[in-house]
């Protein structure tokens, strides 16, 4: 993972849904710049634009208007099928509802990362890994058998298994109670130490606190 | 990866795979039971015609009609050749002829109706409609073995001529019941009228919408010393069997086709409505279109493919038990009709891919950013 370079570069973008009510305007001008290596938390109340805003850095979503670079690969140019490859190689998601496939053992639902491969060898990295996030006695468990900490520890699996270098997480720890909040949050921090780049959205002042920078949004432009 | 998550996926949503296979299934099982019992139909259709007699007779021209609608017994005799040559003429155009020599006797302090029958003569290879009686055996009517307690095998003498019981004749409500079937030569001995015959039977597909009138002016330079009848109500009955069954089977075969993808079509749109935000996941993943496709179709297919040997099974048991009573099939005709089931195996994952393919469409068309939010 390198450094010095630019994980994020979004360029006065404005993203806009069409809905029955209307447009709304999700993110209306945003610029905003994340290093390579940087942890950074996203604020804001609700329908302010942080998931959208998100989302668009993980190439889910195209802009209306603006551009949008994520690790030095513009996002507007690629196809669907470019964007999906560009996720799996370099994108982590992270999910406030965990989003396991509930049929999936742990370690399944961890070797479901489509940059992950089935191989023996990351099976094994995939055991290892869950073991080092305390999952080594639930491998075999379905989600519904863990308990909400659990089941958020395999999503950070999920996420990990590929060694991208940029995790999106969108409320991780929003469903959780302190001690597995603080357990998430240990686990973001140590992939950012190891030159991992973090964009956190978070409601939870506690959370933010442990990111390098916090970024501000409000009814979808940058507040601060 | 793809085939883990397709498995593991079935499994875990069992009810809605089962009905999906269900579906398939029943389609394909009565496809197999009509076409199977179909089959076996067609070999009844011949028995049934048999039962109600050839739909056309050629009598000696002796024969006073009025008394053989009273007894049902030819007067006079014809020459055994008539019958061949009836058959190599394009005068009539059927497709079974049977010279027979027939009377009433006097048999055991009972009355018989002995019937000699000749090998039948068929178009184009067809299968026989009648009785073929090897020299030296006979087949005896229900009620006179009844009477007169005769089993297969049993060795017995009429008018002097010792005969091998082949078969005693399954219960027929007619006078059929009282009939001795006979080889031809055997009967002509019996009777002492060697090289003659009294009727020809005859089958004809085409003689519906043909009048009599026109057949015995044919008849009556090809064959001066005989008359023709023409049993019309069987002729038309018969017509109009093939034609109802022929449109009905059509009609059910479609409807279930239809019905079919559309139950599939159904199941596989709530599976995908089901599964939103898993696609919005594996979408965030890096699944691309393809993967998702196949993930829906491969389901499809692989329910189809297990529905139609499923109901390849259940269509050929359903036709094999319950076919034969309620199409009076004998039983022995109705067989695995086994090219059903490479038939089944293409069609059912097929008809299921097509239920599926929108379905599918919608599953790949989801956006993945609005799945994965608005949970």
């Amino acid at each position: 993972m390198g450094v010095n370079m630019k994980a994020i570069l979004l360029d006065n973008v404005k993203k806009v849904y069409h809905g029955r009510r209307g447009e709304v305007a999700a993110l209306d001008g945003v610029s905003l710049s994340v290093e390579r290596g940087e942890f950074v938390a996203i604020q804001g109340p609700s329908g302010s634009g942080k998931s959208t805003l998100l989302l668009l850095c993980g190439a889910m979503l195209r802009p209306t208007s603006g551009a949008v670079a994520v690790l030095e690969q513009k996002i507007g140019a690629l196809s669907s099928a470019e964007r999906a490859r560009f996720r799996a190689r370099n994108v982590g998601f992270v999910f406030q509802l965990f989003h396991l496939a509930p049929y999936l053992t742990v370690l399944e639902n961890t070797l479901l990362s489509n940059g992950a491969g089935t191989g023996r060898q990351r099976r094994a990295e995939a055991t290892a890994l869950l073991e080092r996030l305390g999952l080594g006695d639930r491998v075999r468990h379905k989600p519904a058998e863990l308990s909400a900490g659990e089941r958020q520890r395999t999503a950070m699996a999920r996420a990990l298994i590929g060694r991208p270098p940029l995790i999106l997480a969108d409320e991780p720890t929003g469903n959780l109670d302190p001690q597995n909040a603080s357990q998430i949050i240990d686990i973001l921090a140590e992939y950012h130490q190891q030159g991992g780049t973090v964009l956190l959205v978070t409601h939870q002042p506690g959370v933010s606190e442990r990111a390098q920078r916090v970024i501000r949004l409000e009814r979808g432009k940058i507040a601060g | 990866m793809i085939l883990r998550l397709l498995g593991k996926e079935i499994w875990h949503r069992k009810i809605n795979f089962a009905l999906t296979l269900a579906g398939i299934a029943a389609a394909v099982a009565l496809f197999v039971a009509l076409l199977t019992a179909g089959r076996a139909s067609e070999d009844e259709t011949r028995r049934l015609m048999l039962k109600m007699k050839f739909n056309l007779i050629v009598l000696p021209k002796a024969t006073d009609m009025a008394a053989f609608w009273a007894t049902d017994m030819p007067q006079g005799d014809l020459p055994e050749e008539d019958a061949a040559r009836l058959a190599k003429s394009p005068a009539l155009d059927a497709e079974h002829y049977v010279a027979t020599l027939q009377q009433k006797i006097d048999w055991q302090g009972r009355q018989a109706l002995l019937t000699g029958v000749a090998r039948e003569i068929s178009s184009g290879g067809k299968k026989a409609m009648g009785y073929e009686v090897p020299e030296g055996a006979c087949l005896v009517g229900y009620e006179l073995a009844n009477a007169l307690n005769l089993k297969k095998k049993d060795q017995i003498e009429v008018l002097g001529t010792p005969l091998r019981v082949d078969n005693i004749l399954v219960e027929d409500g007619s006078k059929e019941d009282i009939r001795l079937y006979v080889n031809l030569r055997d009967a002509q001995k019996m009777l002492n009228k060697p090289g003659r015959i009294n009727s020809i039977q005859a089958l004809s597909c085409q003689c519906y919408g043909q009048t009599v009138a026109d057949l015995r002016k044919q008849l009556a330079t090809l064959l001066p010393d005989a008359q023709i009848v023409e049993y019309r109500s069987i002729a038309l009955a018969r017509a109009e069997q093939r034609e109802l069954v022929a449109r009905y089977v059509s009609y059910i075969v479609l409807a279930a086709l239809v019905g079919a993808a559309a139950w599939v079509g159904v199941l596989a749109f709530l599976n995908v409505r089901e599964r939103r935000t898993e696609i919005g996941l594996l979408r965030a993943l890096g699944y691309g279109s393809w993967k998702i496709f196949a993930l829906f179709l491969g389901r499809a297919i692989l329910a189809g493919v297990i529905g139609a040997a499923a109901g390849f099974a259940v269509g050929t048991e359903w036709a094999i038990r319950y076919g034969a009573p309620v199409f009076e099939i004998v039983s022995q005709t109705v067989a695995p009709l086994y090219s059903t089931l490479g038939w089944a195996l293409v069609i059912a994952p097929l008809v299921a891919a097509l239920g599926s393919l929108i379905p599918a469409m919608l599953a790949v068309a989801e956006d993945p950013a609005v799945a994965l939010m608005e949970e």
